[in-house]
């Protein structure tokens, strides 16, 4: 294989690392740092599968795994006992468990947010966290999902909400928005896995090209479903990628809408608005790449994946946190705007309560990590300070979840009639329930780093100048087409490409 | 056909049988599988189902109920059905229970053989339709597996060590014996403490008692009792009357701590002609309560003109009243002496205006006033009011006079006191039997009753459960339930109220009457026999049966009420006595009166009058003895006073019962608990916040209790409820709540003066269905914009005076949004043809007096669970009708106002519920009910996040399964949980489910249905006759029991119906209306009549 220094050599350094955030008009900054070349990508990316397990990583899976476990045993408890365990009472009906839900069907936004709308929108430095933030994207549509079906009063009997021919001869009943959201969500999870599978699928097939123990050989092959490298296969991969980009993108937009209504479109002061739809997206996104950051960066760093998730990438994530963020704070303002211009009193209330009221601890915290800490990242010091994104990114993600709460549990725990005005006070069940969330959460993605392909091996290979080398080969250097007109991915450890191959790698349609 | 082997060749014969060919052997040659029984193999046949059904019943009721009596035991099918009675319909009796001697009468409706609700009766003179909350959940106690099941015997002066179960038998051995031996001595050494009764089938029990053992000796103890009225009247008029008041006719009534409302035996009168004054506003007049009162009682809660008042002070303000007057002999309290504080003879500035705005109208009104007095005050304080009264012209129109029917006695307190003397003069007292009562955990704390019934040789107690008193008694023996019971009682007026039973006797308990006969006699007689051989003297003799029958049917003896004796108020000097009148005393001028009643001695072991002093306040302070002597400690600063007052629980006899403990005080919403109730203004001086434990000291009385600030509580006077801190009670009443008896005394049975209190700095949670958490000053401001400033409609409050409503007759509605039904999307209008029903409902906020009837009603009806401290602490109380209280005025204001709003679903035609519901478990139906399919609920609770009443209630937990003293965290359930109800709850407590509506199990939301069980019921009561619904036909549970009317019901496309014309009324408005919910219930606004 043809190796060709792609390496500018006066990239500067920044904190030991290559520093690829810069914008030169002469040139396109580099997507992969680095010397690599195709063999060294699947080396690096597969290496993290193949060899033994870090000791890290045991120590993690440790933590995390029994919080999962902790959280199968509540959920039991919970469903033998009632949802009376946790704090939830009459005015404040939903708690813990929606403000969970929406949490982590916010935090599955940006996965496939990255995956699908930066595909679509030739975003190509995305092919390095693409995976994982969709892997993450899953994860938390998993714990979303349990949120709903445990939250119900007789959770063996949610299965009600599904339409389907029963002999009561009953449908659910189309206008509540809750049925909306099984709707949203379960399109939203099952396009976000089949699009995060599919796109896995080649790189699958590396796995299975190099496995060495049998079970490995099996299991990857099983689930690489017999690719074979070939144009045929790539044909077909890329229209069926396509597609499901082009399926997913208006869910992205669609499932958090949808989540939205749930408050949208009651009535009740606080919740009863219209900005929630693009509010609610704004902030997903925003609490998405919070969380995207949060797993990226220990991840780069101890998988050693420093190279392919560079700073650049970090950076570009900071700033689409300051621009939701900007949203959501605009979002915030426009809400207490909104309720002084209705002149509604109920309305003025609620607002007059989330600064003020007893929960007013929740309303300042989600203030401060939502607003006031994503200003940081206006300076591009604070962009490339590893420890500066990452507090950051961790003040987001405690930031949305307060967010949630504010909206839930505020706007329920004083609405019309001040006698039925109550307190929420969770009890250990809600808190270990959202602890357990997290160790299933982690556990799931632990193991995904563990048995697949972290980074999309076959994706970031396109966007390496060996991807673009012109057939004349007139150009020296690769031309860093960050934005490559090529939307072939050329590469792929499972098959080798010739240099012929990887020459005219972008001159398929 | 039979089949004849036609036999060919040689004959083969294999039995003498066949050779005979005899019909048995044809027969058998038949039946090809001799043992075949194709019923056995192929189906279960009706005959032998019917067997087999009949035999594993029998084996399944022999097993189970074994060790327990239910009532199927004794009932036999009937051999022929009796007229009109159809398995599973209910039918009502009517009947009658008695508290502290008075009667109650009630409609208990019997489903199949159990009564499971209690209606009021409407030709009972003192119910008129309606009843109270203690009527209500008088079935719970009558199912509760707690109460006393048989009996009992404790070793003598090692109580509680050793129990054996005994019998009726045994005991029966026992009293044979004692009562033989008693007889030789006359009766000497026999005592008997009974709790008031005013039954005619007991008084002759009683008599025959007597007569056989004539050195007897009879007590009678009630902890909450009327006698200062009695003793009042007395002092007044020479006889000791009772007064009967006639609300309804009067336009101006004064209540000087007098709980017309709440606690008066006669509340539910009271309240129906108090309201029927009220009703008028819409025509433009309305009667005037005036209430000066020493802690916020339901009375004052819908007072026109409300003061708090020391109790000390209403003597003073009476006196200053009746002198302006111009009553004879009375003259006003003189100015203060010395100004240092202690000449509070004179009426500050709050009380006069009290006093001039009352005088005013009392002029005006003139015979159409009148003045009551609370039992609490001193006889000198009724004598009084009374002569004021007089004065009035009053007697004879607002309030008449009658004779208790019961013979003279003396008063409860001297009863009790001269009992306690008995037993510790050591060997005077041989056999103590005590009927009923509690005297150990009520007696006044100074006697040591509990003390002194260890010095009885021989007790015994009959007994509805096995309560402190039955700790220290030999025998315990269960006592009858008034629904298992023969038996009478009198109502206020005198009105003879027939009690019969609906269910034999589940514990095989026996009444007093019962018990007093055997004990007279030495053999059982039927409750019923007792009761016809009494009756027999009240009846006519001609017509007895006849007249029996009527009785047994209306509940009451027509005509049995007591005439109004003519009285006149006594003139002449008040003789030198040793007990000079209270009213001469103190009063800086020493003015005597001229013409107050001599007073006779009320007891003499009480020590002698202090000799007078100048500008000294001892008056009125304590409730039967009619002088006190702790003036001295009154004029501390930090002296406070006391006034007890009977709680949800009576006097305590209801403490396990769950619905009561769990109904929230009217004025406090407080639950589980009873809190002393002090002023801001105190707590400030004190540092005390609702929620800290406080010290209470009077004498040498000390009681620890959580301290609870409330609004127009009056300063410098602490209101304790009686009734909680139970030892002995059963598990629900077991430490709940704080004793306050232990600072009740001889001295201040219901009023004491010298309080002082500490603050112990530690806490106590109180579970309270309304402002669980302190208000802060957001939540402040918001919530007085919706009630409104005080006598101002706020936005889910409507109210104005009289003197407003009559300028703007649509106040209630004026800041109404324009039509709000002009949408550019028209929801269906629900049953908007006329020939279909619309049901509606309609509550007048101007009769509402917060009084809970309605929502333990409900509790009774609709099979609502109770969910313990625990779980109102974390606001998942059930009840599905709330009394919404709010307070109107700062917490600074001494004198707040309170509003009650009765919540519950309003079944509002544009339901926000309905429309969020993933399920369709909650929908509309054609007559505009909003219903509740509890079995297609799954429990999203998004309904109730959408509701803006807040009024659905979620199952957390199978909260009828859950233990309600229980862990905050019940036992996971593994088994399916749609049979925990029945596999987890007692039998017994099974029994009081209303059939007609579901037990709803966990997870699933409820609220409630305009009571849909009652409207099915009476679509099809009609459509058996072929006949339309009729106005009135319906009455929901709450609508049936309001003693003031406030709740309409009805049909809302019929236009003559009373909701309709409620609806079309100027008052009536839609609570949260501009939300487009389109409420199906609507409030008539509130119009107070204030003085100015």
């Amino acid at each position: 294989m043809t190796s060709i220094p792609h390496q500018p050599a006066d990239l500067p350094k920044l904190h030991g690392e290559v520093d690829n955030t810069f914008d030169d008009p002469r040139e396109r900054s580099p997507l992969v740092v680095g010397t690599h070349d195709f063999d060294s990508v699947t080396q690096t990316v597969c290496s993290i599968v193949e060899r033994k397990t870090p000791r890290a990583w045991w120590i993690a899976f440790f933590i995390a795994s029994p919080l999962a476990f902790a959280f199968v045993l509540q959920i039991g408890y919970l469903v033998t006992t009632g949802i009376g365990l946790w704090g939830n009472n009459n005015p404040v009906s939903w708690a813990f468990d929606i403000v969970n839900f929406v949490f982590w069907v916010g935090i599955g936004h940006a996965g496939t947010l990255i995956s699908a709308i930066l595909f679509l929108f030739r975003q190509n430095w995305r092919t390095s966290i693409n995976r994982f933030a969709e892997a993450m994207t899953i994860f938390a549509v998993i714990c979303a999902g349990t949120f709903p079906a445990i939250h119900v009063g007789r959770p063996w009997l949610a299965y009600w909400l599904l339409p389907y021919p029963n002999q009561m001869e009953m449908w659910p009943q189309f206008r509540s928005p809750l049925l909306w959201d099984v709707f949203a969500v379960g399109t939203y999870a099952t396009v976000s896995a089949l699009f995060w599978y599919i796109g896995m699928i080649p790189d699958l097939a590396t796995l299975r090209d190099r496995a060495t123990g049998r079970i490995r050989k099996i299991a990857y092959g099983l689930l690489a479903l017999g690719w074979n490298g070939s144009s045929r296969s790539w044909l077909r991969f890329e229209k069926a990628y396509l597609l499901l980009a082009g399926l997913a993108t208006p869910l992205v937009l669609s499932v958090h809408s949808v989540v939205s209504f749930d408050f949208a479109t009651s009535q009740l002061p606080g919740w009863h608005t219209t900005i929630f739809p693009p509010y609610f997206v704004a902030g997903a996104v925003f609490g998405g790449f919070a969380m995207v950051l949060t797993l990226a960066i220990p991840a780069r760093q101890f998988f050693g994946l420093k190279d392919f998730i560079t700073m650049r990438h970090l950076e570009n994530m900071t700033k689409i946190i300051l621009a939701t963020g900007m949203i959501v704070s605009y979002a915030y303002a426009v809400e207490f705007f909104t309720a002084w211009y209705s002149g509604h009193s109920y309305e003025q209330f609620t607002f007059m309560n989330r600064p003020l009221g007893p929960y007013w601890w929740a309303f300042w915290i989600m203030f401060i990590c939502n607003v006031v800490s994503p200003q940081l990242f206006w300076f591009k010091k604070c962009r490339q300070n590893l420890w500066v994104i990452m507090t950051v990114a961790m003040f987001i993600n405690v930031g949305m979840w307060f967010e949630r709460f504010v909206i839930v549990v505020t706007s329920l725990n004083r609405d019309f009639l001040p006698s039925s005005w109550g307190m929420y006070i969770p009890t250990w069940v809600d808190l270990g329930m959202l602890a357990g969330s997290f160790g299933l959460f982690f556990t799931l993605f632990l193991l995904f780093c563990r048995f697949l392909p972290m980074v999309a091996m076959a994706e970031v290979k396109t966007v390496m100048p060996q991807s673009h080398v012109h057939a004349h080969d007139e150009h020296h250097k690769a031309d860093f087409h960050g934005d490559s007109h090529h939307a072939s991915p050329a590469a792929s450890a499972a098959t080798k490409p010739t240099d012929e191959e990887s020459k005219k790698g972008g001159s398929q349609p | 056909m039979p089949v004849t082997p036609t036999i060919q060749g040689r004959e083969y014969w294999l039995s003498l049988e066949q050779l005979t060919n005899s019909p048995e052997f044809e027969a058998r040659m038949q039946d090809e599988f001799q043992h075949y029984d194709p019923d056995l193999i192929s189906s279960m046949s009706r005959r032998k189902f019917m067997k087999l059904m009949a035999g594993s019943m029998a084996l399944a009721g022999l097993t189970l109920s074994g060790c327990r009596r239910y009532p199927e035991e004794k009932i036999a099918p009937f051999s022929r059905q009796p007229d009109g009675r159809i398995p599973g319909k209910t039918i009502p009796y009517a009947t009658s229970y008695e508290i502290g001697g008075v009667s109650q009468g009630v409609l208990a409706t019997s489903y199949d053989g159990r009564p499971i609700k209690i209606e009021g009766n409407a030709l009972h003179p003192f119910s008129l339709g309606a009843t109270d909350s203690i009527a209500q959940a008088s079935v719970l106690e009558l199912y509760d597996p707690e109460r006393s099941r048989m009996v009992i015997k404790r070793a003598v002066g090692r109580a509680g060590d050793e129990i054996t179960k005994s019998t009726w038998e045994a005991f029966g051995e026992f009293s044979a014996k004692e009562m033989s031996s008693l007889k030789a001595a006359q009766g000497e050494g026999l005592a008997i403490l009974s709790e008031a009764t005013s039954s005619i089938t007991t008084a002759a029990a009683k008599a025959k008692l007597l007569a056989a053992y004539p050195k007897a000796q009879w007590f009678e103890y009630e902890p909450i009792s009327g006698d200062n009225i009695g003793e009042g009247a007395k002092l007044a008029f020479g006889k000791a009357l009772r007064p009967q008041l006639h609300l309804a006719k009067a336009k101006i009534i004064a209540s000087f701590n007098s709980d017309l409302f709440g606690q008066h035996p006669a509340k539910l009168k009271h309240a129906r002609d108090w309201a029927t004054g009220r009703k008028t506003a819409d025509e433009g007049e309305m009667n005037r309560l005036y209430v000066a009162e020493s802690r916020y009682s339901v009375t004052g809660g819908v007072a026109d003109e409300r003061m708090g008042i020391r109790p000390s002070r209403v003597e003073p303000v009476l006196t200053a009243i009746a002198a302006k007057l111009g009553v004879t002999g009375v003259v006003a309290p003189a100015a203060p002496v010395n100004g240092s504080g202690r000449g509070i003879s004179e009426p500050n500035e709050r009380e006069n205006r009290f006093v001039d705005l009352l005088v005013a109208d009392l002029k005006r009104e003139g015979g159409n006033s009148v003045i009551v007095v609370g039992h609490m005050h001193a006889p000198a304080v009724h004598a009084l009011a009374f002569r004021i009264n007089a004065k009035l012209g009053a007697i004879g129109n607002t309030i008449t006079f009658t004779q208790p029917q019961s013979e003279p006695r003396e008063s409860h307190l001297a009863s009790i006191q001269a009992l306690t003397a008995l037993l510790n003069d050591g060997s005077k007292v041989s056999t103590l039997v005590i009927l009923g009562g509690n005297p150990v955990y009520d007696a006044p704390a100074d006697l040591k009753f509990g003390e002194a019934i260890k010095r009885a040789k021989k007790t015994i107690h009959l007994s509805l459960y096995a309560n402190e008193t039955s700790q220290l008694c030999e025998w315990s023996l269960p006592r009858a339930h008034y629904l298992e019971s023969w038996g009478d009682g009198r109502a206020w007026d005198g009105t003879i109220s027939i009690t019969q039973p609906l269910i034999l006797p589940l514990y095989d308990g026996k009444t007093i009457a019962e018990v007093l006969a055997f004990l007279a006699d030495g053999k059982w007689t039927d409750g019923y026999e007792l009761i016809r051989g009494a009756m027999a003297s009240v009846l006519p003799k001609d017509q007895f049966e006849k007249a029996w029958r009527r009785s047994l049917h209306d509940g009451v003896v027509q005509g049995s009420a007591a005439a109004p004796v003519p009285v006149t108020t006594l003139s002449g000097k008040p003789q030198d006595s040793e007990f000079p009148s209270l009213l001469g005393r103190g009063r800086g001028g020493s003015i005597k009166l001229p013409n107050v009643a001599h007073l006779s001695a009320v007891d003499p072991t009480l020590p002698q009058p202090l000799p007078e002093r100048e500008g000294s306040t001892n008056l009125a302070t304590s409730s039967n003895s009619a002088a006190a002597t702790n003036s001295e400690i009154d004029a501390r600063p930090t002296s406070l006073e006391l006034v007890f007052f009977a709680s949800e629980l009576h006097d305590g006899r209801f403490a396990n019962n769950g619905w009561l403990q769990e109904l929230p005080d009217p004025m406090t919403k407080l639950t589980w608990d009873n809190a002393a109730l002090i002023s801001k203004a105190d707590a400030d001086a004190h540092s005390i916040r609702t929620g800290d434990l406080i010290t209470i000291a009077v004498g040498i009385q000390k009681l620890d209790i959580v301290a609870y600030i409330m609004p127009g509580q009056p300063r410098g006077v602490i209101a304790l409820s009686l009734g909680y801190g139970r030892t002995s009670a059963g598990h629900i009443g077991i430490g709940v709540g704080f004793n306050t008896y232990t600072l009740r005394t001889t001295k201040g049975l219901d009023h004491a003066t010298g309080a002082t209190i500490k603050n112990t700095g530690n806490r106590y949670a109180l579970a309270m269905t309304q402002d669980h958490h302190i208000i802060d000053t957001v939540g402040f401001k918001g919530r007085e914009q919706r009630v409104g400033e005080k006598g101002e409609s706020g936005t889910i409050i409507k109210e104005a005076s009289l003197a407003e409503f009559k300028k703007n007759k649509s106040f209630a509605t004026k800041d109404e949004h324009g039509n709000i039904h002009l949408q550019l999307f028209d929801p269906p209008q629900w049953a908007a043809s006329e020939d279909g029903h619309a049901w509606g409902m309609a509550i007048d906020m101007g009769s509402c007096i917060g009084c809970n009837a309605c929502t333990i009603a409900c509790q009774a009806e609709n099979n609502i669970p109770i969910v313990g401290k625990d779980q109102v602490l974390v606001n998942r109380e059930m009840h599905w009708l709330r009394l919404d209280r709010y307070f109107k005025g700062s917490i600074e204001d001494e004198e707040p106002q309170i509003v009650h709003q009765p919540m519950m679903c309003s079944h509002c035609e544009n339901a926000p519920c309905e429309q969020v519901c993933p399920v369709a478990a909650t929908v509309h139906d054609t007559e505009g009910l909003n219903t509740m399919v509890y079995n297609r609920c799954i429990g999203t609770r998004y309904c109730s996040n959408n509701c803006p009443y807040k009024v659905r209630r979620f199952n957390y937990f199978d909260f009828h399964a859950k233990d309600p003293r229980g862990s905050n965290y019940p036992a996971p359930w593994l088994d399916m949980p749609d049979t925990q109800q029945r596999e987890s709850i007692d039998p017994i407590k099974q029994m009081v489910y209303n059939p007609d509506v579901t037990v709803r199990m966990r997870g699933v939301m409820e609220k409630c249905t305009y009571c849909t069980q009652r409207i099915q019921g009476a679509k099809i009561a009609r459509s058996i006759k072929g006949e339309e619904i009729q106005d009135g036909d319906v009455v929901t549970a709450c609508q049936s029991v309001c003693p003031t009317q406030a709740i309409t019901f009805g049909d809302l496309n019929d236009k003559n119906s009373k909701v309709r014309r409620a609806h079309d009324n100027n008052r009536a408005y839609s609570v949260l209306g501009e939300l487009n919910t389109r409420p199906r219930t609507k409030y008539l606004a509130k119009v107070r009549n204030p003085a100015e």
